[in-house]
């Protein structure tokens, strides 16, 4: 689904709790109530040990940046995000070991690196819809 | 239990459907006919006499929706009526998955011979590509990549290629060298879709997509159909005295499914147990036709396979992967250069591996070859690499 400056997840009874919970400033993960494993992005069960018992465990609001990209040119997503070129997103790796795609945002992007430490910033789109992203702090 | 053969192949040249330009304008459906066309008169038969024939018939899911009964539409424009039809969604890895099944169905008897036709034509939707995109694509991405502005597969790869330069100290230079190797490769092939020459200023000098991927270390698109025989032992010398021996082929999807820690650089491809079942090592392997969505998926695959401890980078600059250099790669240029059909883009590889072992391959002819290894890769996972990994031996018998 297109929005005015991008593309809206599709919310549903799985992944509904994320959403919600970047657009009231936490990064929730799942966390199996049987095996204690975390995992993103929210599954309909523990890919570890097969548990359909999983919670909701808020994760820490500091990351580092395992990898990044510097986008160039928008292809195949809404035109809506040239505006914002060139922008970067990357793999965020939580306390924890697990990696979330977010955007990440600095004055230069040019200046992000592997390792550097970025500090949780959501986008709320709605009060129902927030997206993961990050400030790459010094 | 019986050997399983290819005997029989055929080619239908990559197209931009650029009409301006005299390039072919085709669909699917357009590609399947002429791939099966070609495919009987290499084989010296007709339609009626395929018709006779015990066989299975294989098609990969193309990029723009078909029907949701597809095979038995395709089977009826078509007027065949097979056995059975297998029909692959694994993207990149589609043709090395339809191989492998068909293999299996020939070997177990239940068919003689498998006729595999892989087409694509992802310049000539039936509506605006990017109508599609976003119906047909993952729910991870739909949900967690394209909110953020991701851009599919060239953002993917882009953050492989970057945590790769990371691990492995790999340049610009070193991508560049894939690209421009594979480019001289495609020069000696008739039907690969790029074929001018490539320098490494020049590909320094493109620009980036998704930094640091630049346009030269990415695919180009094409429209393309392939078709292949496979035949058992018996089956297929009525039709070829160069037949190519399947040796065997291995398959694993959604490779390392738990492991949120994973090296994302890490591509480890099933050809060990492959090799290892076989009963071949790597010095009997005398080139590679690896699947080449991007650059530095070659270099990936040149570590798993374990030909570059020193890193692929490394390896690319001290031996030469041209066709007559000191390890043959992708010796029709790849997808790189030659094109990639969507979906069956992955055909090209096999084919091309085809033309070396019956010594169809004109100029750019591997001398003295016997075996070569050909991988196909599909799916990139959330926050992983290729996930769908197929590998297969082809041989002279």
């Amino acid at each position: 689904m297109e929005r005015a400056g991008g593309t809206l997840p599709e919310v549903d009874g799985v992944n509904k709790d994320f959403f919600e919970g970047l657009a009231n400033g936490k990064l929730l993960l799942q966390r199996c109530s049987e095996c204690g494993s975390h995992q993103f992005y929210p599954k309909p069960w523990c890919v570890v040990c097969g548990s359909l018992d999983l919670e909701w465990t808020e994760a820490s609001k500091e990351g580092k940046v395992y990898t990044y990209t510097i986008i160039n040119r928008v292809i195949g997503n809404s035109k809506e995000f040239e505006k914002e070129l060139p922008y970067a997103v990357g793999s965020v790796e939580l306390e924890g070991g697990i990696r979330v795609y977010a955007r990440l945002l600095a004055a230069n992007p040019s200046s992000i690196r592997i390792g550097c430490r970025v500090v949780l910033e959501p986008r709320r789109l709605t009060d129902k819809v927030g997206l993961p992203y990050f400030r790459v702090v010094e | 239990m019986t050997d399983v053969h290819v005997s029989g192949y055929a080619v239908i040249p990559p197209s931009r459907a650029r009409a301006d330009r005299g390039e072919a304008v085709l669909t699917a459906e357009e590609y399947h006919a002429r791939a099966l066309s070609e495919l009987l008169h290499s084989l010296g038969i007709g339609k009626k006499d395929l018709d006779g024939l015990s066989y299975a018939l294989g098609i990969n899911r193309t990029l723009w929706p078909h029907a949701l009964i597809w095979s038995a539409e395709v089977a009826q424009n078509l007027g065949i009526a097979p056995k059975l039809t297998i029909i692959s969604d694994h993207g990149g890895m589609s043709a090395l998955g339809l191989l492998s099944q068909g293999y299996a169905l020939i070997k177990s008897g239940m068919v003689d011979h498998v006729v595999l036709l892989g087409v694509d034509s992802p310049l000539t939707p039936s509506k605006p590509q990017g109508e599609y995109r976003l119906e047909r694509t993952w729910r991870y991405e739909l949900n967690y990549e394209l909110p953020l502005g991701m851009i599919g597969p060239l953002s993917e790869a882009a953050l492989i290629a970057r945590r790769h330069m990371y691990e492995h100290g790999t340049t610009p230079e070193q991508l560049g060298l894939v690209a421009v190797s594979q480019r001289k490769n495609a020069s000696k092939n008739p039907w690969a879709y790029l074929k001018q020459p490539l320098t490494i200023d020049e590909y320094l000098k493109s620009p980036y997509l998704a930094e640091p991927v630049r346009i030269l270390d990415a695919v180009i698109p094409v429209n393309g159909g392939f078709a292949l025989m496979l035949s058992s032992s018996d089956g297929a010398k009525r039709f070829t005295d160069k037949p190519v021996r399947i040796e065997g082929v291995e398959t694993q999807v959604n490779s390392e499914p738990q492991n949120e820690l994973r090296d994302i650089t890490k591509l480890n491809i099933p050809s060990a147990r492959l090799l290892e079942r076989v009963g071949v090592g790597l010095n009997d392997i005398d080139f590679l036709e690896l699947y080449d969505d991007f650059t530095v998926v070659v270099l990936m695959q040149l570590e798993a396979l374990g030909f570059a401890s020193e890193g692929g980078g490394r390896f690319v600059e001290k031996n030469s992967i041209t066709y007559d250099g000191d390890l043959p790669v992708n010796t029709g240029g790849g997808q790189l250069s030659g094109g990639q059909a969507g979906t069956a883009g992955g055909f090209s590889l096999i084919v091309e591996a085809i033309q070396q072992l019956r010594e169809e391959a004109g100029e750019r002819q591997v001398k003295g070859t016997t075996r070569g290894l050909v991988t196909g890769l599909g799916c990139l996972g959330y926050n992983h690499n290729l996930i769908n990994r197929g590998v297969a031996l082809l041989s002279k018998p």
